[in-house]
């Protein structure tokens, strides 16, 4: 039941091995440079090293890299090095010696083939070719900048672990890694995008992972057909279910204890390599609610707070509505004080409340989509001006009343609780839609937009799982991670007759 | 005026949006109960639209069952 | 068509969700005109009397295990007779849920929305029932999971709200009247909505553990009766029997009273949209049972296509099927409390003798292989 946009000829992504049927290389020397040559038409950043080796020089050879992606300390001190000296004697069988006695890396692999070979150099390994040898040497030598750990910037916490992930595949796994110290947290790697190539690894426990995620993320991922992978977005957009819908069903983070929590609970992770953002799958509507640090500090204080979000959640999608049906429909409910308040605020102003409110909200995504954007020395004018004079002047100038700016600052910062970002874009997305019925209906519209917006995320399913789950359909042992944070004492029970790989909740 | 092209439009739009479903599924009997149901919902649309005045189904029950109704109450 | 399988726990919370759905507005003048100050009473006896008949009906489905209500006829009757006696189920679901919707939309109009023209009330609910009975039924069981406790707490809310105002003076005397008046009323209860639970053998075939299913059942009637005993005790004890008799939406009438300190007053819009959920709910199941029985007595396999075109009939025909309030109030007091009992009681009952009948024959036979019982469509 997926579709695919991208409907094109069909290669299958394959794992990193040896391919038997592509381009072989030659015997000769020269004309395997010449096809590196031709296949990179002389880039600048293609290294070719030529030198001969052997009593009387005459083994020729040759190393291939790629300046920037290799770290140039391997290559020269241990690869170029252990090759130099000229005491090597058999004609037969070079690699074979230079594989076995004189090269000291860790990751070498031989191969016939010129697109792995090619592959290979673009990762940032090193070629050595031979002369009458029609098979290569890949050698590990991946180095070049990378950006160092650092805390990340969308998700921090006040305690917890400050490392978050990078944009470097194998540096995203090792800090899971580390966090996981088991033989059974396994790693399935995958190139996809035709064009780019794009390393993406699979991680799950094994035994913890019910089998049929694993197959189904598995099936998914092979089933992708794109040109390039840049972010992990695309591939989030890939496989997602395919229904019609706001809310997100692929759960993201930059921090590698948040990762691995999912990977105990028997989730699947997705690390692809150009991102420290790594996907979560399958992702449910509770877990965009919970947040990393609600483990790390104390159960009574993450119970209210989570329950803060929650009701951060009602607020920033039924705020405005509120305020319009309120308004518009039922006078009566506010108490005679604040409705006099109210009214005479709302006097002057000449448009309906819906409007109003309209106006306002898209003011505010404005200012909300500027600032992303900004150079950081504009930032701080943009919120002065944003609240002051957007906000000030209006009201001062009859266009909006004062409530109303109160009551879309209190929605907007109600948004910014919710430690799920693409949760937060979804309400406001239907923030709109109900605000419409608010306008139309009151509060009858409100539940009839709440009552279409609970069925509506019933019927979704993140990768076979009930969305809503274990809300509905109730699974009572797990309620104890909802909306509360139940004490560890009381999490770590498993229920003897639950799946093996789904009652873990230590999250 | 407006009523009687929402109310057409409403139905052209279900009958777009199930026939390709019915399509598949080939079957006559399916085919004759949607259509049944879409004319007559369409055709009562229709009329209360224009104005034209529908006694109530609930009539039939009505005849049959008052007097039933109204000897049990004892009245 | 779809294998899509329910818990028990999820049936109880629709039967209880059903049994408050229009009920909650509606039962307490219902009552209280018949019985005045009796009518908790009347409230009892009808929630027993509503457990009888979910005994009865759980004996039919014991009789034909597996099977949806419609598919019983079939089995039990024939292909034509089955056909018929389907058709009149069907019939009555099709008239229940026009006149579902037909009391929600009265009911907005002339409390909250007197300007708003009662097609656009039913146009809004109707689309969402529909999305709801599109999405299948595994769907609506988790919509009301996820209802079931929010309706319970607001409810228990709700009633203590009331507490301060609650005056047991007005119970009293008790039984002044006797009787009679008390069957009066309970006869009218009973016929909305215990009677309407026949139609839930249309949904009862599709939970997981059938055991289990009949003691949910029960469950939800005795809970959603009991929560209906207690609106009616609070609308007489704070209201008054007069009043209770005389409003007909005297629970909405009730919200209205409620009052905390100075600035809490004229909630009865919070309160009116709790019941809108517990009307959608009623109505989601009402539509569904509709689509399935049409579904399915007309052989129909798939009953997905037929939910708009359904829909739209039942939209033109809730607009007329009531020219006026006076014709509702009359229609329901004579009316539909004896064609409840024909489809609710005399149905059932006479498919239990069929099908007794049926099994002693088969009992008799099955020495010489005899009739097996299976559909024969």
């Amino acid at each position: 039941m997926l579709f695919h946009p991208f409907r094109r000829k069909n290669q299958p992504t394959s794992q990193i091995q040896a391919d038997e049927h592509s381009k072989p290389l030659h015997s000769s020397l020269q004309d395997n440079l010449e096809l590196f040559r031709t296949a990179f038409n002389n880039s600048s950043d293609l290294v070719i090293r030529e030198w001969s080796l052997g009593e009387k020089q005459s083994i020729h050879a040759a190393l291939l890299f790629v300046a920037g992606l290799v770290d140039d300390q391997i290559v020269s001190q241990f690869i170029l090095s252990p090759l130099l000296p000229n005491w090597i004697q058999q004609e037969e069988r070079k690699l074979d010696i230079f594989k076995q006695h004189l090269l000291p890396i860790g990751g070498m692999h031989e191969t016939d083939d010129f697109d792995s070979l090619l592959t290979g150099l673009l990762s940032g390994n090193t070629v050595l070719l031979c002369d009458h040898c029609d098979r290569g040497l890949l050698i590990n030598s991946k180095g070049g900048d990378k950006r160092s750990i650092e805390e990340p910037s969308s998700q921090t916490v006040i305690r917890g672990p400050r490392d978050g992930f990078t944009e470097s595949l194998t540096t995203n796994i090792a800090l899971v890694r580390r966090r996981i110290v088991n033989a059974n947290l396994w790693s399935e790697q995958y190139r996809i995008g035709q064009v780019t190539r794009t390393e993406v690894s699979m991680l799950y426990m094994h035994g913890i992972a019910s089998k049929k995620i694993i197959d189904e993320v598995r099936a998914r991922l092979q089933r992708i057909e794109i040109d390039g992978i840049l972010e992990s977005g695309y591939i989030e957009e890939l496989i997602q279910d395919q229904h019609v819908t706001v809310f997100p069903t692929v759960y993201n983070s930059e921090r590698p204890d948040v990762i691995a929590a999912g990977l105990l609970e028997g989730r699947v992770a997705i690390v692809v390599d150009g991102t420290p953002f790594v996907l979560l799958v399958p992702a449910l509507f509770t877990h965009f609610f919970q947040a990393a640090e609600d483990y790390y500090q104390r159960f009574d204080i993450s119970t209210l707070i989570r329950c803060l979000r929650y009701f951060g959640f009602i607020i920033a999608l039924l705020g405005p509505s509120l305020y319009i049906a309120i308004t518009t429909f039922h006078h009566d409910m506010l108490p005679p004080q604040l409705l006099i308040s109210l009214t005479s605020q709302r006097e002057g102003i000449p448009f309906p409340a819906f409007i109003e409110a309209l106006m306002m909200e898209l003011t505010f995504e404005l200012l909300r989509e500027a600032g992303i954007r900004l150079p950081r020395a504009v930032g701080q004018s943009i919120s002065i001006v944003g609240a002051l004079v957007i906000g000030q002047a209006a009201v001062e100038a009859g266009i909006v009343s004062a409530a109303m700016v109160i009551v879309v600052s209190i929605t907007a910062i109600a948004s910014f609780t919710m430690p799920a970002y693409n949760m937060a874009i979804s309400v406001r997305i239907l923030r709109f839609g109900i605000m419409g019925l608010a306008a139309g209906f009151g509060l009858f519209g409100i539940v009839a937009g709440v009552i279409a917006t609970i069925q509506h995320m019933c019927h979704l399913q993140s990768f076979g799982v009930p969305y809503m789950s274990p809300l509905a359909p109730v699974n009572k042992a797990k309620q104890r991670d909802t909306f509360l944070r139940a004490p560890w004492r009381l999490m770590q029970k498993t229920d003897s007759n639950a799946e093996p790989n789904k009652e873990r909740s230590t999250n | 005026m407006w009523g009687v092209t929402a109310v057409l439009a409403a139905g052209a739009m279900i009958f777009a949006f199930e026939v390709p479903a019915l399509f598949v599924r080939r079957s006559r009997r399916a085919w004759a109960a949607f259509l049944f149901l879409l004319t007559a919902g369409i055709s009562i649309l229709l009329c209360i639209a224009a104005g034209v005045a529908i006694p109530s189904p609930l009539e039939p029950l009505r005849m049959i069952f008052e007097p039933v109704g109204r000897a049990i109450r004892g009245e | 068509m779809e294998q899509e399988r329910i818990s028990a726990a999820q049936f109880k919370k629709m039967v209880f969700l059903y049994t408050i759905g229009t009920s909650v507005i509606l039962v307490s003048n219902m009552l209280a005109s018949d019985a005045a100050n009796d009518a908790w009473f009347a409230a009892i006896v009808g929630t027993v009397a509503g457990l009888g008949l979910v005994g009865l009906y759980l004996a039919l489905v014991r009789l034909v295990p597996g099977k949806t209500l419609v598919e019983i006829c079939f089995v039990l009757l024939g292909k034509w007779l089955g056909l018929f006696c389907a058709f009149l189920l069907f019939v009555y679901s099709f008239v229940l849920t026009t006149l579902v919707m037909r009391n929600l939309g009265d009911f907005l109009t002339a409390s909250l929305f007197p300007e708003t023209p009662i097609y656009a009330i039913h146009l809004v609910y109707l689309l969402i029932v529909l999305i709801g009975v599109r999405y299948g039924l595994s769907n609506i069981a988790r919509t009301m999971d996820i209802f079931y406790p929010f309706i319970f707490l607001l409810f228990i809310l709700f009633a203590l709200l009331l507490m301060p105002d609650v005056d047991l003076k007005q119970i009293q005397p008790i039984l002044r009247s006797g009787a009679k008046p008390i069957v009066n009323a309970a006869y009218s209860y009973i016929s909305f909505p215990y009677l309407e639970f026949i139609l839930f053998l249309m949904i009862f075939s599709k939970i997981e553990n059938a055991r289990d299913g009949g003691k949910a059942f029960l469950n939800g009637t005795f809970l959603g009766g009991f929560v209906l005993l207690i609106i009616t005790i609070l609308c007489i004890t704070v209201l008054g029997t007069e009043m209770t008799a005389s409003n007909l939406y005297a629970s909405y009438e009730m919200a209205k009273t409620i009052k905390i300190g100075d600035f809490i007053q004229r909630v009865e819009a919070i309160i009116a949209a709790i019941w809108f959920v517990t009307i959608f709910c009623k109505l989601l199941l009402c539509f569904y049972m509709t689509i399935q029985s049409f579904s399915q007595t007309f052989h129909l396999g798939e009953y997905r296509p037929f939910v708009f075109a359904m829909g739209v009939v039942l939209f033109a025909i809730s607009i007329i099927v009531v020219p006026d309030s006076g014709y509702f109030i009359s229609f329901d007091r004579y009316v539909w409390t004896v064609y409840a009992l024909t489809c609710g009681f005399v149905i059932p009952l006479l498919l239990l003798v069929v099908g007794f009948i049926r099994r002693k024959r088969n009992v008799q036979e099955s020495a010489s292989g005899g009739l097996d019982n299976t559909p024969d469509y």
